[in-house]
């Protein structure tokens, strides 16, 4: 049994619910206290927020995880609407600042902060201007959108290519902006973004590409976007999407290491001892990419916060995590998933459909190693050819008996 | 091991065959998932509790025999 006897989770979404869970589940007995600054019932299906819950075929209620039955049988000390302020790591008391002053105690801590969206000096303070992390996010946009004419969608990665996915399925008019030639391009490549680019267009998405957002134009309330270029696009929503940033300025002065997320080896440790972390927050070593590497994945905080779990059980034993990174996309009722991390210049090689059909399955490989499956709307086609990833098999093994390698120096 | 699989909570993400292919497939046409052993082996017990915690739907679990 954990030689750890009270144990806090800060962050009550998705990783530090998981690893509560499974601490439970491995029997651990001990106290367990749950500091969460969302004080809502039950952590929630995040992902849905950019899709079904803005569409508006699902609601809040449907997006909980566990039922407030599932949420007692934990015997939690709920801290819910709470935010921790400082950490304190005196080797005589360890200790949590809560920002209503409350101070707790613990002999083991899962930093689990998540991020937040992150928010380009160009916002501003104009009405009508958001971004998408939360539940009460999400249902403010939702709101908004009812009555909104011309909605401009700044970021053209998953988050706003899926935004502007569900504007338009709303059947609303809607423009996607970003710096890039194409949607999804710093993560798919050019070729496999082209495919992205076509399908937003063919569903009414306009599309402002190779363009940024030199500022937004209105009084009091958003009017317009101007682009980098000089023209202003009317615009009286806009939703920014340019990424997260992970929640840890709490840790600052702690001693706990903080680059970009909390520095954890591969199995969640930080630098303290009895100090965890997991999710978006941290920032594990991986062996996969002989680095430490941030996942703002769903996969990827489940896989940590199952490993965290047997290691604050464990004690002695070590954990590890040895996944290779995979995620998924809904754009259009249409299903994107990646196994791997290739990068935008990888080789694409489509072993089966291509860009533009129904379906396709594409792999990508730098340096004679496989680095990556992207599937649309071919889960089964992802899974058949995953393991190349996870092997690091040879590209030119693999795709050997295929001719249709598309370099992408040559262009498309 | 006794593994369950609710085909009307699944939304066909396909992280339980990625976990353990020989007990999950999925219907790609219908993107449902198909039990391909309800007891598997204990030497798959440990991919399958896997599979079953990664379900994002929530959709599959185990009840005792």
């Amino acid at each position: 049994m954990s030689r750890f006897q009270r144990i806090v989770v800060v962050g009550g979404s998705l990783a530090g619910m998981n690893v509560i869970q499974e601490l439970r589940r491995l029997g651990y007995l001990g106290a367990i206290t749950l500091v969460g600054e969302e004080d809502v019932r039950s952590p929630y299906d995040r992902t849905e927020l950019s899709k079904k819950l803005l569409t508006g075929t699902r609601d809040p209620d449907d997006l909980f995880l566990l039922t407030e039955e599932e949420i007692g049988e934990l015997d939690l000390d709920l801290r819910l609407g709470r935010r921790a302020t400082a950490l304190s790591l005196d080797p005589s008391r360890h200790t949590l600042t809560l920002d209503n002053g409350a101070v707790l105690e613990f002999d083991a801590l899962v930093v689990a902060t998540g991020s937040r969206a992150r928010r380009p000096a160009f916002m501003g303070d104009l009405a009508g201007v958001h971004v998408l992390r939360t539940l009460p996010d999400a249902l403010a946009l939702r709101s908004e959108l009812d009555s909104a004419r011309d909605i401009v969608v700044v970021g053209a990665g998953f988050i706003g290519a899926e935004v502007a996915a569900s504007v338009r399925t709303r059947g609303q008019s809607v423009t996607l902006v970003d710096p890039q030639p194409t949607p999804l391009g710093t993560v798919l490549g050019p070729i496999v973004g082209s495919h992205f680019a076509d399908l937003h267009t063919s569903h009414g998405t306009k599309l402002e590409l190779g363009v940024g957002v030199q500022e937004l134009a209105g009084d009091g309330r958003v009017t317009g976007v101007r682009l980098t270029d000089g023209r202003l696009l009317p615009a009286d929503l806009v939703v920014v999407g340019v990424g997260g940033s992970p929640v840890t300025e709490w840790l600052d002065g702690s001693g706990v290491e903080v680059n970009n997320g909390v520095l954890c080896d591969d199995g969640g440790h930080t630098n303290v001892p009895g100090i965890y972390a997991v999710g978006d927050a941290a920032r594990w070593y991986s062996d996969y990419f002989g680095a430490q590497v941030r996942s703002e994945h769903w996969n990827n905080a489940t896989l940590q916060a199952t490993v965290v779990a047997e290691n604050i059980i464990a004690a002695e034993k070590k954990s590890t995590l040895c996944a290779v990174p995979s995620f998924w996309s809904d754009q259009y009722r249409k299903r994107t998933q990646m196994v791997g991390c290739p990068r935008p210049t990888d080789e694409v090689c489509f072993v089966s459909g291509g860009p533009g059909d129904e379906r396709f399955v594409a792999l990508y490989g730098r340096d004679d190693r496989v680095t990556g499956v992207v599937s649309f709307n071919s889960p089964r086609g992802l899974i058949k050819y995953q393991h190349l990833v996870a092997e690091g098999a040879s590209w030119s093994a693999s795709t050997a008996a295929l001719e249709n390698i598309i370099s992408t120096d040559s262009g498309h | 091991m006794h593994v369950t699989a609710d085909a009307g909570k699944c939304r066909g993400y396909g992280s339980c065959m990625l976990e353990a292919p020989e007990v999950f497939d999925l219907d790609e046409d219908e993107n449902k998932v198909i039990l391909l052993q309800e007891n598997p082996p204990e030497s798959l017990h440990t991919k399958t509790d896997r599979a079953i915690r990664s379900c994002p739907a929530k959709a599959l679990g185990t009840r005792d025999e």
